[in-house]
């Protein structure tokens, strides 16, 4: 299949990075990085932890701009996200990021 | 690293009484709280202000997202959060924030019609108070 765009290939690209992360949160922000942990969520990891795109956390991804129930399965207000971030999964993430440099 | 000190905060929330005690139905209420617990001053605008004993007693305490000590002054000012978003009660005016974006170049003029105006004034420059509070929420 060659029929695709830019938009696809960044989307499922984006998707990887998240591929041996296990229970961490995955807030994209803007459109493509939003599909992207969704996309990592359904294809590669079922325990990525990913948002509405605004305040809580969904145990099922949804089409996007169309009427929806969400599947609500917790509360990430902008400040929970840093709370987050700077805890315990962002020392794994920059352990991993520092063992894939050093792979390179 | 040190915070930084803020002069004055200006937060727009959904209820409030008197004394300052204030309540944001937003399900998201952002920084409000880091914003009013750093600033000296903290000045509230709210959709409405009631006597403390409507503000909704022990449900509706976890609403408050902090504390009236914090709080220099308050205000009532419904559509005060115009052309931004004040949900559950109305959503972004897109509209006015693209004619804002397209002024920037004239600021004098958006400044003239929409800033150096009376709450009444403004409400009729963008079309009514009913029309702000009828914008409806964006679906991200």
């Amino acid at each position: 299949m060659e029929n695709f765009k830019l938009a696809d290939l960044c989307i499922s690209q984006a998707a990887k990075v998240w591929v041996d992360d296990g229970e961490i949160l995955a807030t994209g922000i803007g459109l493509i990085p939003r599909l992207a942990a969704y996309l990592s969520k359904m294809a590669f990891n079922e325990a990525l932890m990913v948002t509405d795109g605004e305040t809580y956390l969904i145990d099922e991804p949804f089409p996007l701009g169309v009427d929806r129930t969400l599947k609500v399965e917790g509360y990430m207000s902008y400040s929970r996200v840093f709370e987050n971030l700077w805890g315990e999964p962002v020392m794994q993430w920059l352990l991993q990021l520092r063992l894939i440099c050093m792979r390179k | 690293m040190p915070a930084i000190p803020l002069d004055a905060a200006l937060i727009h929330v959904n209820k409030a009484d008197k004394k300052g005690n204030i309540q944001i139905f937003g399900p998201d209420p952002f920084f409000d709280d880091l914003f009013a617990r750093a600033a000296t001053n903290t000045f509230v605008s709210s959709e409405k202000i009631v006597d403390t004993d409507q503000l909704g007693g022990e449900q509706m305490a976890i609403f408050n997202r902090f504390e009236r000590n914090f709080v220099t002054g308050v205000i009532e000012c419904p559509g005060g959060a115009h052309p931004t978003s004040c949900a559950p009660d109305y959503g972004f005016d897109l509209e006015h924030l693209k004619n804002y974006s397209a002024q920037v170049e004239n600021y004098a003029e958006y400044k003239k019609d929409f800033i150096d105006v009376n709450p009444s004034a403004y409400h009729e420059a963008v079309g009514g108070l009913q029309k702000i509070l009828s914008l409806s929420l964006p679906r991200f």
